[in-house]
């Protein structure tokens, strides 16, 4: 019986920790305040240690030690000074770095031009959006782009429940009301590629809202940016591109350069150089797009994109290589 | 010990206890030894025939009293007549037409209604017409979960009382022609009063528009979209108590004949009488609405669009606002298109259905062709 509970015990422990690496870790800290916020958990959780530690060999002391000990711990010095002199000072230490530490007017990523990106919460995925200096603007889904060393501020919306964004690496968790704008800000300091996925329960497919964030370098973002803005690439075989249209797939999606100039879903103008298909949960090679066309509604329940059983299998190639050439 | 009547009831108690298992005993008795004479021939006694009656009528006045009878208009008459006169009369008879000897000698008897539709409401006889009657040979509607259908019949079922002969038949060949056979044509082919099982009965020929705007054009729409929806019938995928029967009847090499016939047929065009918000309608066709995620019609119904998807334009208002509420209810999630349409169509407010409806009923198929180029 121990045994097993012994077991039980390290496999909790084990499968807590791996919470802990990985793409979607609070213990990245890949900006400046995620950073911050690992170092200041890491002093929390080490100083709460050695604390308990000591509060443990005194009860030991109490219990089990020498008279003198015993003597000693019920003195009124020893109340006044582990009882009284020692929290107000480790408190007071606490709070002054944590002052320092978070000072909102020092905090670097609240300097500088910010790089603006729009962030909607539907039932069940992301529409990102870009705002370019021209003043146009470019839409993306499930994916975040920016580069590191610049500001990032994501001003973040609902288009119909309220969802919760968040991307532990880089920043905390901050929830997308309807009605309501809030805005979340960063200075990406690590370049790499992680996770982040909907913290509030939004209805049936929400933990299935996921996505990816790419934080790349400055020269690496703009050659992106680049690349994002222009319209889709016409593969030399339009037969996919006609399929697209005849199957009414503009109706809700866009590619930009085509006639599809639908506003409803994700925009797909780049979709098979994203790193993900509906929302985190597929990749965005043939096999992932054919998935998703002929059998969504049952990876991913009741999403809002109608079923689309009336694909033949020649259908479902054709429109598969289509959409992986929209890199 | 002073009251007589337990001691009484504890005398009487073992016999009354043993009164039931007895009774069953019997009746299986009886069943068993066959005397129970089950003919047709036989009929019921009279006593039994009033009870039986009582306990039908009861019935279907009690299961039917929750059915809310909507305004019926006169549209929906020469549609009821063409399938009672396909489905019904045989059993019913009909203005003109005696019950058939070989059902009217069926046990219960099939009332001819046209003497016997006055005696319900027009509720009850939805209900009947609907539902079927069990150990009666009266048939539930074959399109399951198509109440919206039945109510052409209870329609005509509500007028058949005082209507006429040439009235009757005038509803009930719809734009088939009732030529008087040649002896030969009614040696060989036993043709009827007139055929029931026409498509002339209800859709439009060359010369008439469809007889209800509750009959879907078929002129002019895609050939493979009738074929698909012919076989979806035949197979009892998609519902219908009207279309079922005619199509069960058809042979799978009849169908392509039949879906190039009214593909290339010009149907005259009959101006549209369906009420609804144009503009609105236009916008949803055009651009959809976003804002209920309801991409334009267009976007699939327009072109390019799949061969299989039928075209709008032109289409009755009565026919498509009937469907796209079909569609919200559910009742079109039998075949993969249906359920397609289905998230869509369950997007769209009431006031939406009647807009789009209306709209494509303005529009001439000719005109759709063209707006479907500016569409997005």
């Amino acid at each position: 019986m121990t045994h097993w509970l012994k077991l039980g015990c390290w496999a909790g422990i084990a499968g807590l920790l791996t919470g802990c690496v990985g793409e979607q870790s609070a213990f990245s800290g890949f900006s400046v305040g995620a950073a911050r916020v690992v170092q200041l958990s890491w002093i929390l959780t080490i100083g709460a240690g050695l604390l308990l530690l000591l509060v443990m060999v005194l009860l030991g002391l109490a219990l089990w030690g020498s008279d003198a000990w015993r003597r000693a711990l019920r003195s009124e010095k020893a109340v006044v000074w582990l009882g009284i002199v020692m929290p107000v000072t480790v408190l007071t230490a606490l709070l002054i770095y944590g002052f320092v530490l978070m000072r909102l007017d020092a905090a670097p990523e609240f300097k500088g031009d910010p790089l603006r990106i729009e962030v909607v919460g539907e039932q069940w995925w992301w529409r990102v959006i870009y705002h370019h200096a021209d003043g146009t603007t470019t839409e993306s889904a499930n994916e975040l782009r920016f580069p590191v060393g610049q500001p990032v501020e994501l001003v973040l919306t609902s288009a119909d429940v309220i969802h919760s964004f968040w991307l532990p690496a880089y920043g905390g968790k901050v929830d997308m009301i309807p009605g309501r704008t809030n805005y979340l800000r960063f200075l990406p300091t690590h370049i790499g590629i992680t996770r982040g996925q909907c913290a509030e329960y939004c209805g049936g497919a929400h933990a299935l809202m996921a996505f990816y964030a790419v934080a790349m370098s400055a020269e690496e973002f703009e050659q992106w940016k680049m690349h994002e803005r222009a319209d889709a690439a016409m593969p030399p075989d339009d037969s996919g591109a006609q399929m697209f249209l005849a199957n009414g797939c503009g109706g809700c999606h866009r590619v930009r350069g085509t006639p599809a100039q639908g506003v409803i879903g994700p925009d797909l103008t780049h979709v098979g150089s994203r790193l993900s298909l509906g929302a985190g949960i597929l990749s965005t090679d043939h096999q992932g797009f054919r998935d998703w066309l002929a059998r969504h509604q049952q990876i991913k329940p009741d999403n809002r994109m109608p079923p689309y059983e009336i694909l033949s299998d020649a259908e479902l190639t054709s429109l598969a290589a289509y959409l992986v050439a929209l890199e | 010990m002073s009251s007589p009547w337990p001691r009484r009831l504890r005398r009487w108690l073992p016999w009354a206890l043993l009164v039931p298992p007895a009774g069953i005993i019997v009746a299986v008795l009886v069943a068993w030894s066959g005397a129970i004479n089950i003919a047709a021939t036989a009929g019921h006694p009279a006593w039994l025939e009033s009870f039986l009656a009582l306990a039908m009528r009861s019935s279907v006045r009690a299961h039917s009293s929750a059915v809310k009878v909507p305004p019926l208009d006169t549209d929906l008459l020469p549609l009821g007549a063409a399938h009672f006169h396909g489905s019904c009369a045989i059993c019913h008879g009909a203005p003109g037409q005696p019950v058939n000897p070989t059902f009217a000698h069926m046990l219960p008897h099939p009332p001819p209604l046209q003497e016997h539709a006055s005696r319900w409401r027009t509720g009850e006889l939805y209900w009947l017409a609907f539902h079927g009657l069990q150990y009666t040979g009266m048939p539930a509607w074959s399109g399951a979960g198509r109440g919206d259908e039945v109510w052409a019949v209870a329609a005509l079922l509500r007028e058949l009382p005082s209507m006429d002969v040439s009235t009757y038949q005038a509803y009930a060949a719809g734009n088939a022609t009732l030529e008087t056979p040649e002896p030969h044509q009614l040696v060989q082919d036993g043709t009827p009063i007139f055929p029931t099982a026409t498509c002339d009965r209800c859709h439009g020929t060359a010369e008439a528009t469809a007889v209800s705007p509750y009959v879907p054009r078929l002129g002019g729409q895609s050939r493979a979209y009738l074929l698909r929806a012919l076989r979806e019938y035949r197979v009892d995928q998609r519902q219908s108590g009207f279309m079922e029967p005619v199509a069960a009847a058809l042979q799978e090499e009849n169908l392509a004949g039949l879906a190039d016939y009214y593909a290339a047929l010009a149907e005259p065009r009959q101006p549209s009488t369906f009420a609804g918000d144009l503009q609105m309608g236009r916008t949803l066709a055009l651009a959809g609405d976003a804002q209920r995620d309801v991409p334009p019609c267009l976007s699939c119904h327009g072109e390019p669009k799949r061969a299989d998807v039928p075209r709008l334009a032109g289409q009755s208002g009565q026919y498509l606002e009937q469907q796209l509420l079909l569609w919200q209810a559910g009742g079109r999630g039998q075949t993969s298109h249906g359920r397609l349409m289905a998230r869509v169509a369950q997007r769209l407010s009431i006031t939406q259905i009647k807009a789009v409806s209306a709209y494509f009923a303005s529009i001439s198929a000719e005109d759709g062709l063209a707006q479907m180029e500016s569409a997005p």
